[in-house]
């Protein structure tokens, strides 16, 4: 037991060497809910920070903080992959098991993905982080093929429930820094927790990333709300005595997963909805993060119908508004039929 | 091993206060016609008899008001928790909650290697944790090993507020919880003070905790009652549009069942019949294909 408590493993970064298969699609993935069908690369296991909500204190077997230091062949399998489906437009984040910047300082392993993806035609990296470790990425050449992005939440999740995380203003800094850097920058509302002064807090903090963020550098921007296996919801209140994030009125999706009953989420959504078009305009590209049909139709001003046709708006999106970035016209047809490959 | 016979004072029963099954009336009978035949076992400590097996025939003795027990002096060096946890293995797994006063009887120190050997989780507030289970009142205890929960149960049980817990077991002859619905209940009372931030008095205020006690109903009906109250206050959201797509479907006569997903995760209305006869499609299609019927169907689907 005192081997697998996932807070031991976090203090010390091991390096491992590669091996089996690193690239494929986010895990989440489920056929009922419009899934984006980005690709994530598992070059980072556990992670420093201790989020209230994070899913790997209930899914990591092996708690050890991990980072894969074969650069080569990750990339290799990278390569590989994007090869062998030339018409698609890959997003790879490097986010799922861990946090894709934390831990720069001392692994350097996003320098050296952003120096390898500049050069691969079909293909942008997704740099994903709740820290404020961008400088050791400042001066790297890349193209615009890596898109930097943060999950943002209000300053009072924040200091709650992400715990060791940068702070709200040391996010807004970072993000400033990459912007003037040249990069592209995500932005990931997710996810959105209800608490009594949730939607101010929200306004706020949208308001806030705009102030650094102008439209030209969105490349996209997703919504999603707090959600967690039954069985999680336990270990929160058990491992995060003082949070208050697992009170409120839940039910249980047919992922399996608790989430804030509909209309709630409905009405969370329509207020950063709203609020995203006023501030970043009617191009910006903004997806809503495991949600089912009827949700977008109620919220969004797309109504992708497959995970496949989410997928191809994402490339198409990239095409109209970054041809430099992915020049390729893409196929829908094609996208629909492989999209679950 | 020698056996001799000495007075009930002479013995110290600390290292069996971890046990919490009463002494059957067998046990009580066979003693009270026979006396002990089966000597109880004990270590010399300083100046006393400190008993490692028997802990059950001495309080029946006790209870029995013998005078004199026979017993039998053990010599080892294998440290007292190790000892009476082999001797008494069984009984002290029976439940997390036996595990954990076993543990604080013999004055073990919380660390993996005695939380390893009753087969207990160890982790970083493990020690906080035992001390706020063994403050808890002895009929609390009786009860959360006698329902059988575990470590994790009865940290989430107490964890917020182990005054909650007691308030809802307090009031046990009433609803004659199971293990399943104090657990609800508890979780369910905790959840509505933090999201509300109230107090467990004006919890029970809003889910007529007192109006239902005072019924004269069975304890069953009196739980199902009140844990609907609960449930009424845990999910408004839900509820209220539940009522409101249950009102807008009754309005809607057609010769079939409508039904919808009262979780509100899948939307839309199913709509369900069994056709026997021409007749009968003839009167679903042509009810279908009614206007007013037809917005009354997507206003209802509208709202799931």
């Amino acid at each position: 037991m005192t081997n697998s408590y996932y807070r031991d493993g976090k203090k010390k970064v091991d390096f491992v060497p590669y091996k089996g298969e690193k690239m494929d699609t986010c895990a989440t993935i489920h056929d009922e809910y419009v899934c984006c069908n980005v690709k994530v690369l598992k070059s980072v296991s556990n992670c420093p920070f201790d989020c209230s909500y994070c899913f790997l204190q209930n899914y990591l077997t092996n708690p050890q903080l991990e980072v894969v230091d074969d650069i080569t062949r990750l990339m290799q399998e990278i390569e590989i992959k994007t090869t062998a489906q030339p018409w698609r437009f890959f997003r790879i984040g490097t986010w799922e098991l861990g946090d894709s910047l934390a831990l720069e300082e001392q692994t350097g392993q996003a320098k050296q993905l952003i120096e390898h993806f500049k050069d691969i035609p079909n293909a942008v990296l997704e740099l994903k982080t709740k820290s404020n470790v961008v400088d050791p990425i400042l001066d790297c050449v890349h193209h615009q093929k890596t898109v930097v992005s943060w999950s943002m939440n209000t300053p009072f999740i924040i200091d709650t429930e992400e715990h060791k995380t940068a702070s709200f203003d040391e996010r807004i800094t970072a993000i400033k820094k990459v912007v003037d850097a040249g990069y592209l920058v995500g932005l990931h509302f997710d996810p959105m927790i209800l608490y009594s002064d949730w939607k101010q807090d929200y306004l706020k903090c949208l308001d806030a990333c705009r102030n650094v963020l102008p439209p030209e550098h969105v490349a996209w921007i997703s919504i999603g709300s707090l959600r967690f296996n039954p069985e999680q919801k336990r270990l929160i209140e058990n491992n995060f005595r003082g949070s208050d994030i697992t009170c409120q009125e839940m039910v249980k999706g047919s992922d399996n997963k608790m989430r804030y009953v509909k209309p709630m989420r409905i009405q969370m959504y329509q207020h950063m909805m709203a609020n995203i078009r006023r501030l970043w305009g009617e191009n910006a590209f903004v997806y809503l993060c495991m949600e089912r049909w009827d949700i977008w139709d109620k919220v969004m001003d797309i109504q992708p119908r497959s995970i496949g046709e989410l997928d191809f708006m994402f490339a198409d999106y990239f095409h109209t508004t970054f041809p430099t970035i992915n020049p390729q016209i893409p196929n829908i047809d094609l996208y629909k039929k492989y999209q679950s490959t | 091993m020698m056996m001799l016979s000495s007075a009930v004072d002479a013995f110290n029963n600390a290292y069996g206060s971890w046990q919490m099954d009463s002494v059957s009336d067998t046990l009580l009978n066979s003693i009270q016609s026979h006396g002990i035949l089966v000597p109880i076992s004990c270590i010399k400590t300083d100046d006393s008899l400190t008993i490692i097996d028997g802990f059950k025939r001495f309080r029946a003795a006790k209870h029995l008001k013998i005078t004199h027990i026979p017993y039998a002096v053990v010599t080892t060096d294998l440290p007292p928790e190790t000892l009476i946890f082999n001797l008494h293995q069984s009984q002290v797994c029976s439940s997390a909650m036996h595990k954990i006063r076993f543990l604080s009887a013999l004055k073990c120190t919380i660390d993996s290697e005695h939380m390893s050997m009753v087969g207990l989780p160890y982790y970083s507030h493990i020690k906080k944790d035992i001390a706020k289970i063994t403050a808890l009142p002895e009929s609390a205890q009786l009860f959360l090993h006698q329902k059988g929960f575990s470590l994790k149960e009865m940290v989430n049980l107490i964890h917020h507020s182990p005054d909650v817990f007691l308030t809802v077991l307090a009031s046990d002859p009433f609803f004659n919880f199971s293990k399943r619905t104090l657990d609800h209940v508890v979780l369910s009372i905790i959840n509505l003070m933090k999201r509300h931030q109230l107090t467990i008095q004006q919890i029970f205020s809003q889910t007529q905790y007192s109006e239902i006690m005072n019924k004269d109903i069975t304890a069953s009906q009196r739980l199902t009652q009140w844990v609907a109250c609960i449930n009424q206050c845990e999910n408004p959201t839900l509820l209220a549009h539940q009522s409101s797509i249950h009102d807008a479907l009754n309005k809607i006569e057609l010769p079939a069942k409508l039904t919808f997903d009262t979780t509100l995760e899948h939307a839309g209305v199913t709509i369900q019949t069994t056709i026997n006869s021409e007749k009968e499609l003839s009167d679903f299609t042509s009810a279908l294909s009614n206007t007013r019927l037809k917005k009354q169907l997507l206003h209802a689907v509208s709202l799931t």
